[in-house]
């Protein structure tokens, strides 16, 4: 569904990806993790045509993303829930949701009822101004928003960042209800256990490399991730 | 005589209000200070002239040929100035220095062609009528410009607030990088945001060509100049700011014309803004957040 190969990204002079590729297949989660810094939300920058890229290929469904203006990939339905949610806090819930539909062409139905299915919160605050919501009804109305795309893929930069465990538990769950109901996911996340625990294959990038990559469940296992990624007893869920 | 004075005031300001708005909208939105505001504005007011002049069109069709020809120019002012720029993603100063050039050609173009004349509106253009009203004159051509400005005011924040189209500015306003990755296309929300621009400037060219009777290439600068007091004095971004802003700065100009020297005017008006900004350093109704977020929030 989703092919890089060979990706390589700089600015200002920096070499933020090399030589990057992977292959997230239709229906799928798929997780890619790594330290801080290590080019995560570049590599999602550039899929989403905010970033330039200086060689390389991604083809979504068959299109050639690079290269793509950023409003028109959304369009093809590769959309980026950006980190830190990015909800427009001027405008009420309901605003939000609305502008999320211009991304869905003519795709979507009934989106909307769905998405206040998944986050009923979403529904009794829907007059409320984004601004005014906690941090994790922020999260699901990114979520939400993206969701009235009628996304082909969902694209999440750091989900759990700054969230509550419980709440980070309820996103999630969203997530593989999602998943079930046939949406693949490109999901970045710093929480690499939990990131492994609900994804089918993996990828771990450092220093803008791809150093390892799998089925989630066998790096959950591998020594070198477990010690690197998971030993940390302190691991929040 | 103060009252009738104060009527003249809000005329004068309310016009001043609206070409300021178009200058804040497109700060607001793009962060561009578009030096090139008041030659859209002067071209505005020539469209109108020769609309009422060689097509002998009445004066509600001059007005928006005005405005349609303000607007028109606003986006080409854009494709040519300002859009190079941000492709290569120019620093905001880049955009200044642009449309300063723009203005010098667009003024010289209109001197070249009226030969440096001071051009007017026939008579007939608009019937001059007055009315008495509580002891004070007032033209019938004053009552309809408070009217056109009310009447575009109340559409500028019906279309921003009411329409998905404005959503979608409002929300390239608060945050262009996530606008792109919500499908929102950044070259129809520019169109809209410059047209809009240009369309205000185009109308409050005609309306001050009518009031004072005189169309001419440097009408724009005193304006332009104007406008900077007026967005700073209301708050960079805010469409209330600059309307009540706007308003304040007709009064004074007014006032300070009729009861002191006309000379004064600008001494005046500036010594407001400092007193002002000495109380309020970011305008009456100006936040630390800047112009950008003031255009989304309303």
């Amino acid at each position: 569904m989703l092919d890089v190969s060979g990706l390589n990204v700089s600015y200002s002079g920096i070499r933020a990806l090399q030589d990057v590729s992977l292959t997230v297949g239709q229906g799928e989660i798929f997780a890619l993790i790594g330290p801080n810094g290590a080019g995560k939300s570049t590599l999602l920058n550039t899929l989403s045509g905010i970033v330039p890229a200086q060689a390389g290929q991604a083809t979504f469904e068959g299109q050639n993303l690079l290269g793509m203006p950023a409003h028109r990939i959304a369009r093809a339905g590769l959309i980026q829930v950006p980190e830190g949610r990015q909800v427009i806090a001027p405008l009420t819930v309901r605003e939000n949701l609305e502008l999320g539909r211009i991304a869905s062409s003519g795709r979507g139905g009934s989106e909307l009822d769905h998405v206040h299915d998944l986050f009923p919160v979403l529904a009794e605050r829907r007059n409320q101004l984004a601004g005014s919501l906690s941090g994790g009804q922020q999260q699901m109305l990114a979520i939400g928003r993206a969701l009235m795309g009628a996304p082909r893929i969902l694209v999440l930069d750091e989900p759990s960042l700054g969230l509550a465990p419980v709440i980070v538990r309820e996103v999630f769950d969203a997530l593989l209800r999602l998943n079930r109901e046939g949406l693949t996911i490109l999901l970045i996340e710093q929480n690499a256990k939990l990131a492994l625990e609900t994804a089918r294959h993996a990828a771990i990038l450092e220093q803008g490399r791809v150093v390892m990559r799998g089925v989630a469940a066998d790096l959950a296992h591998d020594p070198l991730v477990v010690d690197h990624y998971l030993g940390r007893a302190e691991d929040p869920v | 005589m103060l009252a009738q004075q104060l009527l003249n005031g809000v005329v004068v300001g309310s016009v001043y209000g609206l070409f300021a708005l178009g200058f804040t909208l497109l700060f607001g939105v793009n962060h561009i200070m578009n030096m090139a505001h008041g030659a859209v504005f002067m071209w505005g007011a020539f469209a109108g002239l020769f609309a009422a002049t060689m097509l002998d069109l009445p004066f509600i069709a001059a007005l928006a040929i005005g405005a349609l020809a303000g607007g028109l120019l606003s986006v080409l002012l854009d494709w040519v100035a300002f859009r190079p720029l941000r492709k290569r993603k120019a620093p905001e100063f880049s955009a200044i220095v642009s449309s300063i050039g723009a203005n010098l050609i667009l003024l010289s173009l209109a001197q070249q062609m009226t030969a440096t004349r001071v051009m007017r509106f026939p008579f007939d253009t608009f019937p001059i009528r007055i009315y008495e009203v509580f002891g004070l004159r007032v033209q019938l051509l004053q009552l309809v410009i408070i009217g056109i400005v009310i009447l575009m005011v109340v559409g500028l924040v019906w279309y921003l607030q009411r329409t998905s189209a404005g959503r979608q500015i409002r929300t390239v306003a608060y945050s262009e990088s996530t606008s792109r990755l919500l499908g929102i296309n950044p070259f129809s929300v520019n169109f809209q945001v410059f047209f809009l621009s240009g369309a205000l400037a185009g109308v409050a060219g005609v309306l001050i060509g009518l009031v004072f009777n005189s169309v001419h290439f440097m009408m724009g600068e005193p304006l332009l100049l104007r406008a900077f007091v007026v967005i700073i004095l209301g708050g960079l971004g805010s469409i209330p700011g600059a309307l009540v802003a706007g308003l304040l700065i007709g009064i004074v100009q007014v006032l300070t014309v009729s009861y002191l020297s006309a000379g004064l005017a600008d001494v005046v008006v500036f010594s407001l803004l400092f007193l002002v900004l000495l109380a309020r350093p970011t305008g009456l109704f100006g936040s630390v957040h800047g112009g950008a977020a003031r255009v989304a929030r309303q």
